[in-house]
This record gives structure tokens, C-alpha cells and sequence, in this order.
């Protein structure tokens, strides 16, 4: 096992990673920048390297000053965390140049799968299904109009290299296929240099339900069940449960078996996450993508698999076997998380840095079990710089109504003042009848409108 | 094949000046106690990932080395790390200070606008975008003139104008860089009357 550890990240996973190493005996090095250095979650470090300045490009994204500083402090690995690196395949290339170990897949496994095209080729070679689309990339635009008048209107051209919505077009009709397409290929070539498309059925209210893996290096692949992540915004993941409201039994154990056996068919190592979209309609599950990373919402899955993800992710990385069968892997209960930001909802979810004069988190106020996965305390100020993410809840119950009420009433006593956070969205999503129901989706936040003001 | 290099951070410490690690790295090639420092000279070397970088002594900084660069060989640094403190030469103290404030100094009652909140700044809404405007140009008011990046989240930046104000005005001067790091109330751009 390694006796250091890099982690090349900030706040909440670099705390959460550091917990895992200590678990494991194992010391945590983190990167800090600047304006972190000085921070409570910073100082619980065995020690800190500062990078750079504030600015994230001039600290957490080089590449080359994250893998000199793991090696000048003796560390023998390294934990992306979220963000930032994780996804970085010339950075898991540059540390297995330099003798450290990356805590994620191959480098060509990352590539693989940060292209759109390539990563649903390779999910269906391993035997997901796709959203029905053209197959491959378009040669042109009466390809286009070919395939749509096939799988009907409306659909999505979406470029091969694309990211953020660039390069996307929602197309109706024929007519706006014809103008879309000209002016997807054209943005996608000026912001990314490659103007190849492909297009997909569009799926409106679906579900967005993501499966847990875990591999190691001896070819084992384990799920640990499906999260449910539709409550969103512009994409941004705010309240995730697990199990899915929208699953029985059934399509529980065959959607986590089929993700588990396409990992492997991958080779897949280490933690990983596939993205599926329900059809509103059919109830079909089709992959969206592939992510090859911790994911900010593992923790639900912890709490009903009994499994720590981040010491098995470490565990793996250093060639230990998975120790469970996938038959010891059982749901216990229901999970939910709520993402505190600090965001201000009744104001299009401005971002609000400042100083964060009360901060105090509910403790055992039942009727489940609550954990909080935070970096921050009461006295901190929040910078500017970095992505607003406070705090997660989580909230753990023998059922989902008793998950709901526990986190019901964390909401209810958390006091978070000086900057404004994201809790009356999460408490008015908590109340709506569409949310306790379970019937709800990506195509809007129950019992939220978005002018509403408290 | 001239070597990569790397300018020295510089920090005012009272009398002193701070010459700074400007990255991580193993620091080695330290120039010896009571040396003289000036402008362009090699200060030692950063190993980074195997590859050497010369550390350049910055503009306008003079000095004789105190410490502690000679006892920090072969040892790793951080960004920030000091390396070097300087004593100010006689002349030197009654010079030029460091430059270590690039605002550029605004006049009380110059026409600027200012920062709504703490971010960065940027002039154009993508890299490979034109900026919003240029100097020279006209401007009305709900016009865009930037983008605020505060966490990741962008948001433009318009001209409200103000009462009292000139009816047609022009951008005169960006006061806030392409990308720069902003205060909430720092002035972004002087305008003048057209």
C-alpha cells in the first residue's frame, strides 16, 4: 500500500480523499493554491504544496506543478478528486511517466471515453443501448434529414468534439435541421476544429439514473446499484437519491448488471459512473456517457451499499482485489443528498461569495442517520475562484419517506448565514408532492418556478 | 539551447524585498549570501519534473542577498516559497518602489465603471471571440461590455450609464485586463465624452 499520498484537488473532495487515505494508514499531501493555504481544511493536511495563485488556471490545472509536487513530497500516488484534473488523460500520462500512480483509469480509457462518438461505440460494442440516431458520424446534411425523417422529430445534432452546449442544435423540422446543421458544423469547427456531427432522437423529460462500478486490476467489476440525478439545473446536479424511484426490483438488478458487464468489457479500473437516460415514453434506459471519476453524489451510494468507494478506488489503484462478490452487495434502505451551495436561488442562482459569519450543522435529529460531507466552517470566507459547493447533506433511512423526513429536518435546523445558499430550494423541492411522489424529471424542479422569491 | 526561465516573485517585507519561488520545485544553483542581486541576473535554478528553469531577478529589484537561498539547496519549494531576502541598497531606497501594484491610478472624477461583484474579468465571450468593445468605440447604456466569471458561473457585464453623465460617450481605456482578477467596486473601464 502507498505510504503518501498526492491530492490534487481542493475543499470538499481533497477532505474527503484524506479521509479514505488516513483509513487506509496512509498520509495525505494535498495541492493548495494561495488564496487556500491558510484554510481549516487545508491545515488538517499532513502537509500542503502550494501550486499557484487563486486562479485555478495558475494552480490546480498545472498539470506539470501538481506531478512535481507529489514527487518532491514522496508520494507514491495520486487522487484527481473531481474537477479540475480528473478527466485529464495527458495528466494520468504524465504521472505513469513519472512513476506515480494515477487513481483512475488508463490514459487512453479517459480519451476514450471524453469523446463523444468513441464512448458510445465503445457502450455498445460492451451491449448498452444507445439513444436511436444516426450510426456514426454524418456524412453530410441529406444524411441527416435521412435519419431524422426515420426516428422522427424532434432531434439533436450534436458535435463529435463537442462540450457546454457548443456545437448542439434542437431541430423540429426539416427546415431547422437544414439551418442547424450548417450552423452546428460551423461552431463546433471554430471552437473545437473538428466539425463532425451525429445525430440523436430528442429525449424530453427524462430520467437521468447513473450506475456506480468498481474494477480492479484482477478483472473484477462491481455495481453498486443506480443513483437517480434528475433534479437539475442547466445540467447541475442539485438533490440525487438512491435506489431510484423510477426502478423496480427487477430493472434495478438488470440495469446495474448490464453497466457492470459493459465496465468490464472496458477493462474498466477504479471507480467509474454510466450516465443513462429514461425515456419519459418507453421507460427505455439508453447511455448517455461515461464517466471516469468519483462523482460528487457517491456518498448516497455509501449509504445503502455499506461500500466506501474512495478507500476501495485507493485499494484497487494499488493492486488489491475487490474483497465483495457482487451477491454481498445489497440495498440497504434509501439515501438522499441536497448540494448546499452558495448560490442564491431567487436570483437565477447568482453565485454568492463572502463571508460565511454562521455556519452550524444539524446533528441526530432523526428519524435516519445524517452525514455531512463539508469543508467549510463558521469564521471562513468563501472565494470567489472555485465552484460554490458548501456542503452535501445526506441523509440515510430505512425507506425513502424515512430519508425524506430525516432530511427534512436537517434542512430545517441547518443555519448558514452571511452568505445566501441554496436550502429553500432544496426544502420547497422536499415539500412538493411531484418529489415525494418519485414521478418527477430533468424537465423541470418541482415545486420551484424559477422567478419564485421567498 | 538556452534554458528555460522563470521570473522570481517579489514581496515588499519593510526594508526588505522577498524574492519568491515562482512554482514548485527543487530549488538548487543558489547565488551566496551577501551577493549583489540586480535586474536579469540568473538567481538559481528550479528542477522542475527533471528540467532545469533559470530564475531571473525581476525589473527594478536590487539587492544584497541576506538569506536564506544558499541553506534551501537541493531542497523543494513551493509557489511562494522565499528564496531570497534582500537588503535594499542605499540609493535603492530612496528609488523607484517595486512594482508590485499594477492598478493603474484613476482620477477622482474620471468616468469609470465599475465591478459589480469579485471575479475575474474578461473582454470577449469566449476565447475565440472579439471583445466587446474596443477603445474608441461608442457605448450606450445596457450595452455588454465584459463577462464577470464568479464560481464558474458568467454573467455579463453592462453599461448602466449614470445620471449626470455625458449622453454620448466611448470606451477611452480597459482599467481591468483581459481576464484579470477583479474586487467588487474596482473600476473595469474609463469612458470619456464623444
Amino acid at each position: 500500500m502507498f505510504r503518501r499520498l498526492f491530492i490534487a484537488n481542493r475543499g470538499e473532495v481533497a477532505v474527503r480523499v484524506a479521509r479514505a487515505a488516513r483509513s487506509l494508514g496512509i498520509s495525505p499531501v494535498c495541492a493548495v493554491s494561495q488564496s487556500d493555504r491558510e484554510t481549516p481544511w487545508a491545515s488538517a493536511m499532513d502537509e500542503v504544496v502550494c501550486l499557484g495563485p487563486g486562479n485555478p488556471e495558475l494552480s490546480y490545472l498545472r498539470v506539470e506543478a501538481a506531478v512535481q509536487a507529489a514527487l518532491q513530497t514522496g508520494c507514491a500516488a495520486l487522487h484527481p478528486g473531481w474537477g479540475f484534473l480528473a478527466e485529464n488523460a495527458r495528466f494520468a500520462a504524465l504521472c505513469q511517466q513519472h512513476g506515480l500512480t494515477f487513481i483512475g483509469p488508463s490514459p487512453s480509457l479517459i480519451d476514450s471515453m471524453g469523446l463523444k462518438w468513441p464512448s458510445k461505440q465503445a457502450a455498445r460494442r460492451a451491449g448498452l443501448t444507445l439513444i436511436p440516431g444516426s450510426e456514426g458520424l454524418l456524412r453530410d446534411v441529406d444524411e441527416a434529414l435521412e435519419v431524422a425523417a426515420r426516428i422522427g422529430y424532434p432531434v439533436m445534432i450534436k458535435a463529435d468534439a463537442g462540450g457546454g452546449g457548443r456545437g448542439m442544435r434542437r431541430c423540429t423540422n426539416e427546415e431547422e435541421l437544414r439551418a442547424g446543421y450548417a450552423q452546428a458544423s460551423a461552431e463546433a469547427m471554430g471552437a473545437f476544429g473538428n466539425g463532425d456531427l451525429f445525430l440523436e432522437k430528442c429525449l424530453q423529460n427524462g430520467r437521468h439514473i447513473e450506475v456506480q462500478i468498481l474494477g480492479d486490476r484482477w478483472g473484477k467489476v462491481l455495481h453498486l446499484y443506480e443513483r437517480e440525478c434528475s433534479i437539475q439545473r442547466k445540467h447541475q446536479k442539485l438533490i440525487e437519491e438512491s435506489p431510484s424511484p423510477a426502478l423496480d426490483q427487477q430493472q434495478r438488478e438488470e440495469l446495474g448488471t448490464a453497466a457492470a458487464q459493459a465496465a468490464a468489457a472496458l477493462g474498466y479500473v477504479g471507480a467509474g459512473t454510466i450516465e443513462f437516460l429514461m425515456d419519459a415514453e418507453s421507460g427505455d434506459l439508453h447511455f448517455m456517457e461515461m464517466n471516469t471519476r468519483l462523482q460528487v453524489e457517491h456518498g448516497i451510494s455509501e449509504c445503502i451499499t455499506g461500500v466506501d468507494i474512495v478507500r476501495e478506488q485507493i485499494r484497487v489503484a494499488a493492486g488489491e482485489k475487490l474483497e465483495q462478490a457482487q451477491e454481498d452487495i445489497t440495498v440497504s434502505g434509501h439515501a438522499i443528498e441536497c448540494r448546499i451551495n452558495a448560490e442564491d436561488p431567487t436570483r437565477n442562482f447568482q453565485p454568492t461569495p463572502g463571508d460565511l459569519t454562521r455556519f452550524q450543522v444539524p446533528r441526530d435529529l432523526g428519524p435516519g442517520s445524517l452525514r455531512v460531507d463539508t469543508h467549510v466552517q463558521e469564521g471562513d470566507t468563501i472565494p470567489p475562484h472555485y465552484d460554490s459547493l458548501m456542503a452535501k447533506l445526506i441523509a440515510h433511512g430505512k425507506d425513502r419517506a424515512e430519508a425524506l423526513e430525516t432530511m427534512r429536518r436537517a434542512l430545517d435546523g441547518l443555519v448558514i448565514e452571511g452568505v445566501t445558499s441554496t436550502t429553500p430550494l432544496h426544502q420547497a423541492v422536499l415539500a412538493s408532492g411531484e418529489f415525494q411522489s418519485g414521478a418527477y424529471n430533468t424537465g423541470s424542479i418541482p415545486g420551484w418556478t424559477p422567478q419564485q422569491v421567498s | 539551447m538556452s534554458r528555460p526561465t522563470l521570473e522570481l516573485l517579489v514581496q515588499r517585507h519593510g526594508d526588505e524585498l522577498w524574492l519568491n519561488a515562482p512554482a514548485v520545485g527543487l530549488f538548487t544553483d543558489a547565488q551566496p549570501l551577501d551577493g549583489l542581486l540586480s535586474p536579469g541576473d540568473a538567481a538559481g535554478v528550479l528542477m522542475i519534473l527533471g528540467r532545469a528553469h533559470d530564475l531571473l531577478v525581476p525589473a527594478q529589484v536590487q539587492g544584497r542577498i541576506q538569506g536564506p537561498g544558499p541553506e534551501l539547496v537541493r531542497q523543494p519549494v513551493d509557489y511562494g516559497t522565499r528564496v531570497y531576502c534582500l537588503s535594499l541598497l542605499e540609493d535603492e531606497l530612496s528609488g523607484t518602489e517595486p512594482n508590485d501594484s499594477p492598478n493603474i491610478a484613476v482620477d477622482e472624477k474620471a468616468l469609470v465603471l465599475k465591478s459589480p461583484q469579485t471575479g475575474r474579468f474578461y473582454h470577449r465571450a469566449s476565447p475565440t471571440d472579439e471583445p466587446f468593445i474596443s477603445p474608441g468605440d461608442r457605448i450606450h447604456p445596457g450595452q455588454a461590455i465584459g463577462m464577470i466569471e464568479v464560481m464558474k458561473t458568467f454573467t455579463t457585464v453592462a453599461f448602466s450609464g449614470d445620471e449626470g453623465w455625458p449622453t454620448r460617450l466611448r470606451l477611452k481605456v480597459w482599467l481591468a485586463q483581459d481576464g484579470a482578477e477583479v474586487t467588487q467596486g474596482e473600476a473595469l473601464i474609463e469612458l470619456e465624452e464623444d
